[in-house]
Protein backbone atom coordinates (compact mmCIF):
# COMPACT_ATOMS: atom_id res chain seq x y z
CA UNK A 1 0.00 0.00 0.00
CA UNK A 2 2.60 2.23 0.75
CA UNK A 3 3.81 4.61 -2.41
CA UNK A 4 5.77 7.11 -2.81
CA UNK A 5 3.56 11.13 -2.25
CA UNK A 6 3.81 11.56 -5.96
CA UNK A 7 2.74 8.31 -6.75
CA UNK A 8 -0.24 8.41 -4.58
CA UNK A 9 -1.34 11.88 -5.81
CA UNK A 10 -0.95 11.08 -8.98
CA UNK A 11 -3.32 8.34 -8.33
CA UNK A 12 -5.90 10.23 -6.30
CA UNK A 13 -6.02 13.14 -8.76
CA UNK A 14 -4.89 11.55 -12.58
CA UNK A 15 -2.32 12.68 -13.92
CA UNK A 16 -2.56 15.05 -15.78
CA UNK A 17 -1.23 15.33 -19.40
CA UNK A 18 -1.56 18.49 -20.51
CA UNK A 19 1.01 20.77 -18.69
CA UNK A 20 4.83 20.27 -18.59
CA UNK A 21 5.52 17.48 -16.21
CA UNK A 22 8.55 18.36 -15.05
CA UNK A 23 6.95 21.69 -13.64
CA UNK A 24 4.76 19.63 -11.80
CA UNK A 25 6.63 16.40 -10.93
CA UNK A 26 9.75 17.50 -8.81
CA UNK A 27 10.11 15.32 -6.04
CA UNK A 28 8.69 17.10 -3.04
CA UNK A 29 11.12 16.80 0.02
CA UNK A 30 11.44 17.62 3.66
CA UNK A 31 12.69 21.58 3.72
CA UNK A 32 13.84 23.20 6.58
CA UNK A 33 14.50 27.12 6.52
CA UNK A 34 16.39 28.62 9.21
CA UNK A 35 15.91 32.52 9.33
CA UNK A 36 17.23 35.30 11.71
CA UNK A 37 15.58 38.55 12.00
CA UNK A 38 13.76 37.50 8.40
CA UNK A 39 17.05 36.99 6.66
CA UNK A 40 17.90 33.04 5.43
CA UNK A 41 20.70 31.70 7.13
CA UNK A 42 20.01 28.34 6.07
CA UNK A 43 18.27 25.78 4.43
CA UNK A 44 18.30 21.96 4.16
CA UNK A 45 16.97 18.86 2.39
CA UNK A 46 15.89 16.54 5.08
CA UNK A 47 17.17 13.63 2.73
CA UNK A 48 18.75 11.41 5.45
CA UNK A 49 17.95 10.29 9.24
CA UNK A 50 20.01 11.23 11.34
CA UNK A 51 19.89 14.74 9.79
CA UNK A 52 22.38 17.06 11.76
CA UNK A 53 23.61 20.84 10.43
CA UNK A 54 24.96 23.33 12.52
CA UNK A 55 24.66 27.28 11.79
CA UNK A 56 28.01 28.77 13.21
CA UNK A 57 28.49 32.35 13.65
CA UNK A 58 24.91 32.84 15.18
CA UNK A 59 24.19 36.37 16.08
CA UNK A 60 21.53 38.10 18.26
CA UNK A 61 18.26 38.13 16.71
CA UNK A 62 15.15 36.93 16.22
CA UNK A 63 15.31 33.20 14.62
CA UNK A 64 12.56 31.69 12.92
CA UNK A 65 12.47 27.84 11.62
CA UNK A 66 10.22 26.51 9.45
CA UNK A 67 9.45 24.21 6.50
CA UNK A 68 9.58 25.02 3.31
CA UNK A 69 5.39 25.55 3.59
CA UNK A 70 5.83 28.24 5.67
CA UNK A 71 4.73 26.21 8.07
CA UNK A 72 6.92 27.96 11.61
CA UNK A 73 8.30 24.70 13.97
CA UNK A 74 10.22 27.39 15.95
CA UNK A 75 10.65 30.94 16.38
CA UNK A 76 12.81 32.63 19.41
CA UNK A 77 14.97 35.47 20.14
CA UNK A 78 18.91 34.53 20.87
CA UNK A 79 20.27 36.94 23.16
CA UNK A 80 23.92 37.17 24.32
CA UNK A 81 23.06 35.54 27.00
CA UNK A 82 22.81 32.14 24.96
CA UNK A 83 25.17 32.98 22.52
CA UNK A 84 28.27 34.90 23.75
CA UNK A 85 30.14 33.03 26.31
CA UNK A 86 31.32 35.65 28.40
CA UNK A 87 27.73 36.58 28.62
CA UNK A 88 26.37 32.97 29.65
CA UNK A 89 28.97 32.02 32.12
CA UNK A 90 30.17 35.20 33.30
CA UNK A 91 31.80 33.53 35.97
CA UNK A 92 33.95 31.53 34.05
CA UNK A 93 37.17 33.03 32.84
CA UNK A 94 38.19 32.60 28.83
CA UNK A 95 39.13 29.27 27.85
CA UNK A 96 42.52 29.13 26.79
CA UNK A 97 42.88 27.57 23.30
CA UNK A 98 43.58 24.04 24.81
CA UNK A 99 40.31 23.98 26.32
CA UNK A 100 37.83 25.26 23.79
CA UNK A 101 37.12 21.88 21.82
CA UNK A 102 36.14 20.94 25.09
CA UNK A 103 34.14 23.98 26.33
CA UNK A 104 32.11 24.20 22.94
CA UNK A 105 29.85 20.86 24.40
CA UNK A 106 28.49 23.63 26.66
CA UNK A 107 25.12 24.67 25.83
CA UNK A 108 22.81 27.57 26.53
CA UNK A 109 19.57 26.31 25.40
CA UNK A 110 18.13 22.96 24.08
CA UNK A 111 14.70 22.87 22.23
CA UNK A 112 12.38 19.92 20.92
CA UNK A 113 10.27 20.25 18.72
CA UNK A 114 8.12 18.02 16.47
CA UNK A 115 7.51 15.77 19.62
CA UNK A 116 11.04 15.53 20.19
CA UNK A 117 11.75 14.45 16.53
CA UNK A 118 14.18 17.63 15.94
CA UNK A 119 16.29 19.14 18.39
CA UNK A 120 17.70 22.73 18.13
CA UNK A 121 20.90 23.14 20.45
CA UNK A 122 22.39 26.54 20.98
CA UNK A 123 25.62 27.26 22.05
CA UNK A 124 27.79 29.99 23.10
CA UNK A 125 30.89 30.99 21.70
CA UNK A 126 33.83 34.19 22.01
CA UNK A 127 32.06 36.46 19.10
CA UNK A 128 29.34 34.89 18.08
CA UNK A 129 27.17 30.99 19.21
CA UNK A 130 26.47 28.20 17.13
CA UNK A 131 23.04 26.71 16.54
CA UNK A 132 22.82 22.66 15.75
CA UNK A 133 20.12 20.77 14.43
CA UNK A 134 19.42 17.30 14.67
CA UNK A 135 16.42 15.33 13.32
CA UNK A 136 16.12 11.66 14.32
CA UNK A 137 13.24 11.00 12.01
CA UNK A 138 10.58 8.15 13.10
CA UNK A 139 13.61 6.36 12.89
CA UNK A 140 12.23 3.97 10.27
CA UNK A 141 11.89 6.53 7.88
CA UNK A 142 13.33 6.55 4.64
CA UNK B 1 26.54 25.33 32.24
CA UNK B 2 22.71 26.11 32.17
CA UNK B 3 20.74 24.30 30.01
CA UNK B 4 17.12 24.35 29.45
CA UNK B 5 14.61 21.78 27.66
CA UNK B 6 11.39 23.29 26.56
CA UNK B 7 8.52 21.70 23.78
CA UNK B 8 7.20 23.92 21.81
CA UNK B 9 3.64 23.00 21.65
CA UNK B 10 1.61 23.35 17.87
CA UNK B 11 0.19 26.90 20.19
CA UNK B 12 0.71 30.42 19.42
CA UNK B 13 3.52 33.10 20.35
CA UNK B 14 2.02 35.28 17.35
CA UNK B 15 -1.53 36.75 18.85
CA UNK B 16 -1.85 38.02 15.18
CA UNK B 17 -1.63 35.42 13.50
CA UNK B 18 -2.79 32.29 15.78
CA UNK B 19 -2.23 29.03 13.35
CA UNK B 20 1.39 29.93 12.65
CA UNK B 21 2.70 27.07 14.09
CA UNK B 22 -0.20 24.78 12.71
CA UNK B 23 0.87 22.35 10.41
CA UNK B 24 -0.64 22.53 6.47
CA UNK B 25 -3.21 19.28 7.22
CA UNK B 26 -4.06 20.86 10.76
CA UNK B 27 -5.07 24.22 8.80
CA UNK B 28 -6.99 22.65 5.95
CA UNK B 29 -8.78 20.62 8.53
CA UNK B 30 -9.93 23.70 10.69
CA UNK B 31 -11.05 25.56 7.03
CA UNK B 32 -13.10 22.15 6.02
CA UNK B 33 -14.55 21.29 8.66
CA UNK B 34 -14.96 24.64 11.32
CA UNK B 35 -14.97 27.56 7.90
CA UNK B 36 -12.21 28.45 9.99
CA UNK B 37 -11.36 32.33 8.59
CA UNK B 38 -8.21 32.81 9.87
CA UNK B 39 -6.82 29.36 9.08
CA UNK B 40 -7.40 30.29 5.48
CA UNK B 41 -5.83 34.10 5.85
CA UNK B 42 -2.87 31.87 7.53
CA UNK B 43 -2.62 29.98 4.64
CA UNK B 44 -3.34 32.18 1.71
CA UNK B 45 -1.01 35.02 3.20
CA UNK B 46 2.19 32.74 5.04
CA UNK B 47 2.08 29.60 3.65
CA UNK B 48 3.79 28.40 0.26
CA UNK B 49 2.13 25.00 -0.31
CA UNK B 50 3.54 25.26 -4.43
CA UNK B 51 6.22 24.88 -6.49
CA UNK B 52 6.41 25.72 -9.99
CA UNK B 53 9.75 24.29 -11.49
CA UNK B 54 13.03 25.60 -9.85
CA UNK B 55 10.89 28.74 -8.79
CA UNK B 56 10.79 29.60 -4.84
CA UNK B 57 7.71 28.07 -3.07
CA UNK B 58 4.25 29.90 -3.98
CA UNK B 59 1.65 30.74 -2.28
CA UNK B 60 -1.68 29.49 -3.63
CA UNK B 61 -3.23 32.00 -5.05
CA UNK B 62 0.34 33.09 -6.71
CA UNK B 63 0.19 29.47 -7.79
CA UNK B 64 -3.14 30.17 -9.75
CA UNK B 65 -2.11 33.19 -11.16
CA UNK B 66 1.27 31.72 -12.49
CA UNK B 67 -1.07 28.77 -13.45
CA UNK B 68 -3.08 31.11 -15.74
CA UNK B 69 0.31 32.21 -17.50
CA UNK B 70 1.13 28.92 -19.10
CA UNK B 71 0.31 28.29 -22.69
CA UNK B 72 -1.71 25.14 -21.95
CA UNK B 73 -3.94 26.49 -19.57
CA UNK B 74 -4.50 29.12 -22.43
CA UNK B 75 -4.77 26.26 -24.77
CA UNK B 76 -7.46 24.76 -22.38
CA UNK B 77 -9.61 27.89 -22.24
CA UNK B 78 -9.20 28.14 -26.09
CA UNK B 79 -7.06 31.07 -26.46
CA UNK B 80 -9.75 33.42 -24.95
CA UNK B 81 -8.88 35.89 -22.71
CA UNK B 82 -11.97 36.52 -21.26
CA UNK B 83 -12.52 32.74 -20.30
CA UNK B 84 -9.09 32.53 -18.52
CA UNK B 85 -10.29 35.56 -16.41
CA UNK B 86 -13.32 33.55 -15.50
CA UNK B 87 -11.66 30.57 -15.30
CA UNK B 88 -9.24 32.21 -12.97
CA UNK B 89 -11.56 33.73 -10.65
CA UNK B 90 -13.61 30.79 -10.01
CA UNK B 91 -10.32 28.51 -9.02
CA UNK B 92 -9.21 31.54 -6.71
CA UNK B 93 -12.84 31.50 -5.38
CA UNK B 94 -12.11 27.64 -5.00
CA UNK B 95 -9.81 28.27 -2.58
CA UNK B 96 -10.10 31.46 -0.95
CA UNK B 97 -13.96 32.08 -0.72
CA UNK B 98 -15.47 31.18 2.50
CA UNK B 99 -19.55 31.62 1.78
CA UNK B 100 -21.05 33.33 4.58
CA UNK B 101 -24.57 32.04 5.83
CA UNK B 102 -27.59 32.64 3.82
CA UNK B 103 -24.66 33.23 0.69
CA UNK B 104 -25.87 30.40 -1.49
CA UNK B 105 -24.58 31.68 -4.42
CA UNK B 106 -21.11 30.93 -6.14
CA UNK B 107 -18.21 28.21 -4.91
CA UNK B 108 -17.39 27.46 -1.24
CA UNK B 109 -13.46 26.84 -0.29
CA UNK B 110 -14.44 24.32 1.87
CA UNK B 111 -15.59 21.94 -0.66
CA UNK B 112 -12.49 21.84 -2.13
CA UNK B 113 -10.62 21.62 0.92
CA UNK B 114 -12.31 19.00 2.40
CA UNK B 115 -11.50 16.55 -0.69
CA UNK B 116 -7.92 17.82 0.03
CA UNK B 117 -8.17 16.84 3.34
CA UNK B 118 -9.89 13.27 2.83
CA UNK B 119 -7.04 12.32 0.39
CA UNK B 120 -4.46 13.77 3.12
CA UNK B 121 -5.89 11.16 5.33
CA UNK B 122 -5.99 8.68 3.09
CA UNK B 123 -2.15 9.46 2.47
CA UNK B 124 -1.75 9.46 6.14
CA UNK B 125 -3.27 6.32 6.88
CA UNK B 126 -1.04 4.22 4.38
CA UNK B 127 1.82 5.84 5.41
CA UNK B 128 1.53 5.63 9.24
CA UNK B 129 5.10 5.91 10.37
CA UNK B 130 5.52 8.91 8.27
CA UNK B 131 6.82 12.09 10.24
CA UNK B 132 5.52 15.19 10.88
CA UNK B 133 7.58 16.46 7.62
CA UNK B 134 6.76 14.32 5.23
CA UNK B 135 2.96 14.60 6.51
CA UNK B 136 3.45 17.94 6.00
CA UNK B 137 5.30 17.56 2.01
CA UNK B 138 2.72 15.30 1.01
CA UNK B 139 -0.07 17.59 2.00
CA UNK B 140 1.41 20.30 0.01
CA UNK B 141 1.82 17.87 -2.78
CA UNK B 142 -1.81 17.03 -2.57
CA UNK B 143 -3.19 20.74 -2.01
CA UNK B 144 -1.06 21.76 -5.30
CA UNK B 145 -2.58 18.53 -7.29
CA UNK B 146 -5.98 19.69 -6.45
CA UNK B 147 -5.59 23.56 -7.30
CA UNK B 148 -4.28 22.02 -10.94
CA UNK B 149 -7.48 20.06 -11.41
CA UNK B 150 -9.46 22.67 -10.11
CA UNK B 151 -7.83 24.74 -13.08
CA UNK B 152 -8.92 22.46 -15.40
CA UNK B 153 -12.29 22.10 -14.29
CA UNK B 154 -12.66 26.11 -13.87
CA UNK B 155 -11.39 26.32 -17.09
CA UNK B 156 -13.82 24.08 -19.07
CA UNK B 157 -16.87 25.75 -16.54
CA UNK B 158 -15.74 28.84 -17.86
CA UNK B 159 -16.32 28.02 -21.60
CA UNK B 160 -19.43 26.90 -20.78
CA UNK B 161 -20.56 29.97 -19.32
CA UNK B 162 -18.51 32.55 -21.78
CA UNK B 163 -20.38 30.94 -24.51
CA UNK B 164 -23.80 31.60 -24.18
CA UNK B 165 -24.45 31.22 -27.85
CA UNK B 166 -24.09 27.04 -27.23
CA UNK B 167 -25.44 25.22 -24.67
CA UNK B 168 -25.27 21.31 -23.49
CA UNK B 169 -27.91 18.41 -24.27
CA UNK B 170 -27.90 15.41 -23.17
CA UNK B 171 -29.88 12.73 -25.91
CA UNK B 172 -31.54 10.47 -23.95
CA UNK B 173 -31.63 6.90 -26.34
CA UNK B 174 -32.46 3.35 -25.45
CA UNK B 175 -28.22 2.00 -24.81
CA UNK B 176 -27.32 5.29 -23.00
CA UNK B 177 -26.87 9.14 -23.28
CA UNK B 178 -25.12 10.98 -25.84
CA UNK B 179 -23.70 14.36 -24.18
CA UNK B 180 -23.69 17.25 -27.11
CA UNK B 181 -23.27 20.88 -27.31
CA UNK B 182 -26.17 22.18 -30.14
CA UNK B 183 -26.53 26.21 -30.28
CA UNK B 184 -29.36 27.83 -27.88
CA UNK B 185 -30.74 29.46 -31.42
CA UNK B 186 -32.42 25.38 -31.49
CA UNK B 187 -34.19 25.23 -28.29
CA UNK B 188 -36.60 23.11 -26.07
CA UNK B 189 -38.29 19.84 -28.10
CA UNK B 190 -36.75 20.91 -31.44
CA UNK B 191 -33.32 19.44 -30.25
CA UNK B 192 -34.22 15.95 -30.10
CA UNK B 193 -36.16 16.11 -33.40
CA UNK B 194 -33.52 17.84 -34.98
CA UNK B 195 -30.64 15.03 -33.96
CA UNK B 196 -33.53 12.05 -34.60
CA UNK B 197 -33.79 13.51 -38.38
CA UNK B 198 -30.17 14.41 -38.52
CA UNK B 199 -28.23 11.98 -36.91
CA UNK B 200 -28.18 8.56 -38.78
CA UNK B 201 -27.50 5.52 -36.24
CA UNK B 202 -26.70 6.61 -32.96
CA UNK B 203 -25.05 4.18 -30.88
CA UNK B 204 -24.03 5.56 -27.38
CA UNK B 205 -21.92 2.60 -26.98
CA UNK B 206 -19.41 3.05 -30.59
CA UNK B 207 -16.19 4.02 -29.34
CA UNK B 208 -16.25 8.27 -29.91
CA UNK B 209 -19.83 8.57 -30.78
CA UNK B 210 -20.02 11.77 -28.62
CA UNK B 211 -17.50 13.43 -31.64
CA UNK B 212 -19.14 11.94 -34.35
CA UNK B 213 -22.09 13.44 -33.49
CA UNK B 214 -21.12 16.35 -32.14
CA UNK B 215 -18.94 17.54 -35.84
CA UNK B 216 -22.52 16.63 -37.58
CA UNK B 217 -23.87 19.36 -35.33
CA UNK B 218 -21.47 21.23 -35.80
CA UNK B 219 -21.82 20.85 -39.63
CA UNK B 220 -24.91 21.70 -40.06
CA UNK B 221 -26.12 23.99 -37.46
CA UNK B 222 -22.88 25.94 -37.16
CA UNK B 223 -20.54 26.75 -34.16
CA UNK B 224 -21.73 30.20 -32.80
CA UNK B 225 -18.72 32.21 -30.80
CA UNK B 226 -18.12 35.09 -29.25
CA UNK B 227 -15.34 36.77 -31.10
CA UNK B 228 -13.35 39.45 -29.11
CA UNK B 229 -12.00 42.48 -31.31
CA UNK B 230 -9.11 44.87 -30.46
CA UNK B 231 -10.33 47.79 -28.12
CA UNK B 232 -11.63 51.06 -29.94
CA UNK B 233 -12.26 53.85 -27.58
CA UNK B 234 -14.19 55.55 -30.74
CA UNK B 235 -16.26 52.58 -30.12
CA UNK B 236 -16.87 52.37 -25.70
CA UNK B 237 -19.37 55.16 -25.59
CA UNK B 238 -22.40 52.68 -25.96
CA UNK B 239 -20.71 50.66 -22.62
CA UNK B 240 -22.78 47.81 -22.03
CA UNK B 241 -23.16 45.37 -18.82
CA UNK B 242 -20.29 42.52 -17.69
CA UNK B 243 -22.95 40.03 -18.47
CA UNK B 244 -21.53 37.73 -21.13
CA UNK B 245 -25.49 36.99 -22.03
CA UNK B 246 -25.75 40.53 -23.09
CA UNK B 247 -23.27 39.36 -26.08
CA UNK B 248 -26.55 37.61 -26.99
CA UNK B 249 -27.89 38.63 -30.36
CA UNK B 250 -30.93 41.24 -29.19
CA UNK B 251 -33.71 41.96 -31.45
CA UNK B 252 -34.87 44.94 -29.25
CA UNK B 253 -31.38 46.09 -29.13
CA UNK B 254 -31.80 49.75 -29.94
CA UNK B 255 -28.44 50.86 -31.42
CA UNK B 256 -25.68 48.10 -31.57
CA UNK B 257 -22.40 48.87 -32.54
CA UNK B 258 -21.76 48.10 -36.55
CA UNK B 259 -19.13 46.62 -38.54
CA UNK B 260 -20.17 49.29 -40.33
CA UNK B 261 -18.89 51.92 -38.38
CA UNK B 262 -15.65 50.52 -37.89
CA UNK B 263 -15.44 51.01 -41.77
CA UNK B 264 -16.91 54.03 -41.42
CA UNK B 265 -14.27 55.64 -39.42
CA UNK B 266 -11.72 54.09 -41.75
CA UNK B 267 -12.87 55.64 -44.82
CA UNK B 268 -13.30 58.76 -42.95
CA UNK B 269 -9.62 58.58 -42.12
CA UNK B 270 -8.85 57.86 -46.24
CA UNK B 271 -11.29 60.48 -47.78
CA UNK B 272 -8.75 61.66 -49.98
CA UNK B 273 -8.73 58.34 -51.57
CA UNK B 274 -12.31 58.44 -52.38
CA UNK B 275 -14.26 59.33 -55.59
CA UNK B 276 -14.05 63.90 -55.42
CA UNK B 277 -17.86 63.91 -55.06
CA UNK B 278 -17.51 61.52 -52.16
CA UNK B 279 -14.92 63.46 -50.76
CA UNK B 280 -17.04 66.64 -50.58
CA UNK B 281 -19.03 65.27 -47.98
CA UNK B 282 -16.20 65.37 -45.36
CA UNK B 283 -15.13 63.13 -42.87
CA UNK B 284 -18.11 63.85 -40.25
CA UNK B 285 -20.68 63.43 -43.06
CA UNK B 286 -19.45 60.42 -44.76
CA UNK B 287 -19.45 58.69 -41.76
CA UNK B 288 -22.59 59.32 -40.97
CA UNK B 289 -23.40 58.32 -44.36
CA UNK B 290 -22.25 54.71 -44.43
CA UNK B 291 -23.27 54.06 -41.27
CA UNK B 292 -26.14 55.03 -42.31
CA UNK B 293 -25.97 52.57 -45.35
CA UNK B 294 -25.05 49.45 -42.33
CA UNK B 295 -28.41 50.19 -40.34
CA UNK B 296 -30.27 50.55 -43.39
CA UNK B 297 -29.38 47.50 -44.55
CA UNK B 298 -29.53 45.07 -41.46
CA UNK B 299 -33.15 46.55 -41.33
CA UNK B 300 -33.46 46.05 -45.22
CA UNK B 301 -34.91 49.63 -45.17
CA UNK B 302 -31.87 50.60 -47.66
CA UNK B 303 -33.71 53.13 -50.07
CA UNK B 304 -30.66 54.54 -52.77
CA UNK B 305 -32.54 57.44 -53.66
CA UNK B 306 -33.64 58.48 -50.05
CA UNK B 307 -29.99 58.70 -48.49
CA UNK B 308 -28.84 60.14 -52.08
CA UNK B 309 -31.66 62.90 -51.45
CA UNK B 310 -30.58 63.36 -47.96
CA UNK B 311 -27.06 63.92 -48.06
CA UNK B 312 -26.99 64.59 -50.82
CA UNK B 313 -25.22 62.57 -53.37
CA UNK B 314 -26.43 61.87 -56.37
CA UNK B 315 -27.92 58.78 -56.98
CA UNK B 316 -25.57 57.18 -59.55
CA UNK B 317 -22.28 58.14 -57.32
CA UNK B 318 -24.39 56.61 -54.58
CA UNK B 319 -24.64 53.61 -56.36
CA UNK B 320 -21.09 53.17 -57.37
CA UNK B 321 -20.59 54.25 -53.85
CA UNK B 322 -22.29 51.74 -52.40
CA UNK B 323 -24.92 50.44 -54.60
CA UNK B 324 -27.33 47.98 -53.62
CA UNK B 325 -28.33 45.84 -56.35
CA UNK B 326 -25.39 44.53 -57.11
CA UNK B 327 -25.94 42.19 -59.86
CA UNK B 328 -26.46 44.91 -62.26
CA UNK B 329 -23.80 46.46 -61.43
CA UNK B 330 -20.63 46.26 -63.79
CA UNK B 331 -17.88 46.34 -60.62
CA UNK B 332 -18.28 46.13 -56.97
CA UNK B 333 -19.21 49.02 -55.30
CA UNK B 334 -16.53 50.70 -53.45
CA UNK B 335 -17.87 50.38 -50.11
CA UNK B 336 -18.29 46.75 -50.01
CA UNK B 337 -14.56 45.76 -51.74
CA UNK B 338 -13.64 48.54 -48.41
CA UNK B 339 -15.32 46.57 -46.18
CA UNK B 340 -14.17 42.97 -47.38
CA UNK B 341 -10.58 44.60 -47.09
CA UNK B 342 -11.28 45.22 -43.54
CA UNK B 343 -12.99 42.35 -42.69
CA UNK B 344 -9.83 40.60 -44.05
CA UNK B 345 -7.30 42.70 -42.58
CA UNK B 346 -7.93 41.15 -39.17
CA UNK B 347 -8.22 37.47 -38.29
CA UNK B 348 -10.54 37.80 -35.64
CA UNK B 349 -12.75 39.74 -38.00
CA UNK B 350 -12.21 37.03 -40.50
CA UNK B 351 -13.46 34.68 -38.10
CA UNK B 352 -16.78 36.59 -37.32
CA UNK B 353 -17.31 36.44 -41.23
CA UNK B 354 -16.69 32.47 -41.42
CA UNK B 355 -19.62 32.75 -38.37
CA UNK B 356 -21.60 34.97 -40.86
CA UNK B 357 -20.56 32.70 -43.58
CA UNK B 358 -20.20 35.43 -45.73
CA UNK B 359 -16.35 34.54 -45.63
CA UNK B 360 -16.00 33.05 -49.12
CA UNK B 361 -17.92 35.58 -50.72
CA UNK B 362 -15.02 38.18 -48.89
CA UNK B 363 -12.89 36.17 -50.44
CA UNK B 364 -14.48 36.32 -53.67
CA UNK B 365 -14.65 40.19 -53.52
CA UNK B 366 -10.87 40.25 -52.77
CA UNK B 367 -9.72 38.38 -55.74
CA UNK B 368 -11.78 40.00 -58.17
CA UNK B 369 -10.59 43.24 -56.97
CA UNK B 370 -7.43 42.55 -57.28
CA UNK B 371 -7.71 40.86 -60.39
CA UNK B 372 -9.82 44.01 -61.88
CA UNK B 373 -7.19 45.66 -60.72
CA UNK B 374 -4.82 43.61 -62.88
CA UNK B 375 -7.49 43.76 -65.94
CA UNK B 376 -9.59 40.51 -64.83
CA UNK B 377 -12.77 39.37 -66.17
CA UNK B 378 -15.63 41.28 -65.28
CA UNK B 379 -18.33 39.14 -66.18
CA UNK B 380 -17.47 36.69 -63.97
CA UNK B 381 -16.78 38.82 -61.04
CA UNK B 382 -20.56 40.49 -61.51
CA UNK B 383 -21.80 36.72 -61.55
CA UNK B 384 -20.45 36.14 -58.09
CA UNK B 385 -22.40 38.64 -55.88
CA UNK B 386 -25.51 37.52 -53.92
CA UNK B 387 -27.93 39.77 -51.84
CA UNK B 388 -26.84 37.47 -48.95
CA UNK B 389 -23.24 38.74 -49.13
CA UNK B 390 -24.21 42.34 -47.90
CA UNK B 391 -26.96 41.07 -45.30
CA UNK B 392 -24.24 38.75 -43.72
CA UNK B 393 -22.22 41.69 -43.78
CA UNK B 394 -24.19 43.20 -42.00
CA UNK B 395 -24.85 40.77 -39.08
CA UNK B 396 -21.17 41.07 -38.37
CA UNK B 397 -21.94 43.33 -35.42
CA UNK B 398 -19.31 44.69 -32.97
CA UNK B 399 -20.62 46.08 -29.32
CA UNK B 400 -18.34 47.96 -27.19
CA UNK B 401 -17.95 46.52 -23.76
CA UNK B 402 -16.28 48.93 -22.05
CA UNK B 403 -13.95 51.29 -23.04
CA UNK B 404 -11.33 48.82 -23.53
CA UNK B 405 -13.13 45.73 -25.06
CA UNK B 406 -15.09 45.67 -27.92
CA UNK B 407 -16.49 42.43 -29.49
CA UNK B 408 -17.64 41.14 -32.75
CA UNK B 409 -20.73 38.55 -32.88
CA UNK B 410 -22.85 36.98 -35.56
CA UNK B 411 -26.30 36.42 -35.17
CA UNK B 412 -26.95 32.77 -35.10
CA UNK B 413 -28.02 30.43 -37.53
CA UNK B 414 -31.90 28.78 -36.76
Amino acid sequence: MACSIEQWTTDSFGAPDDPPRQAFEATRRCELLLERDGNRVGAWILDRFPFRAAVVHAQPGLYRLSASTGWTLWVETLTPSELLFTHAFPNQGLPLAAQTEELIFLSTREVSVLNGALTIRVRPGLESGVLELLFTGPGDAP
Amino acid sequence: MSSQTATIQPVLRHEHRPFHAAPLACLIERIACAADRQALCELQNHRTPCRLGNRPPLTVLRFIVALFEMSWVYRLCGHDQMVVERARDLTNDKFSRLRSQGDDAGSDCRTSYAGVLRTIRAWNTAHPRAHALELEAAAACILQRSIQCHVRFSSKEARRYCNPLRSRFAWRLSGGTIHVWIPTSLGGKRRRKWLEENIPDPDPSRPSERQRVQSIIDDRLGVPRVVELPSDSSLGSTRRGDDPAEMLWLEDDPEPIELGEVVAEEKAQRINQLRPSIQALGPARLRELIVHIFRRLANDEYDQKELAAAYPVKEPTLSRFAGKNWDDVSSVPDLWVNTAQVLAGDERYVEAAIEAGVWSNVRTVLDNHRAERKGGDKDGQRALFHPDYRRGLAAVRLEARGPGSVRAYHRPRA
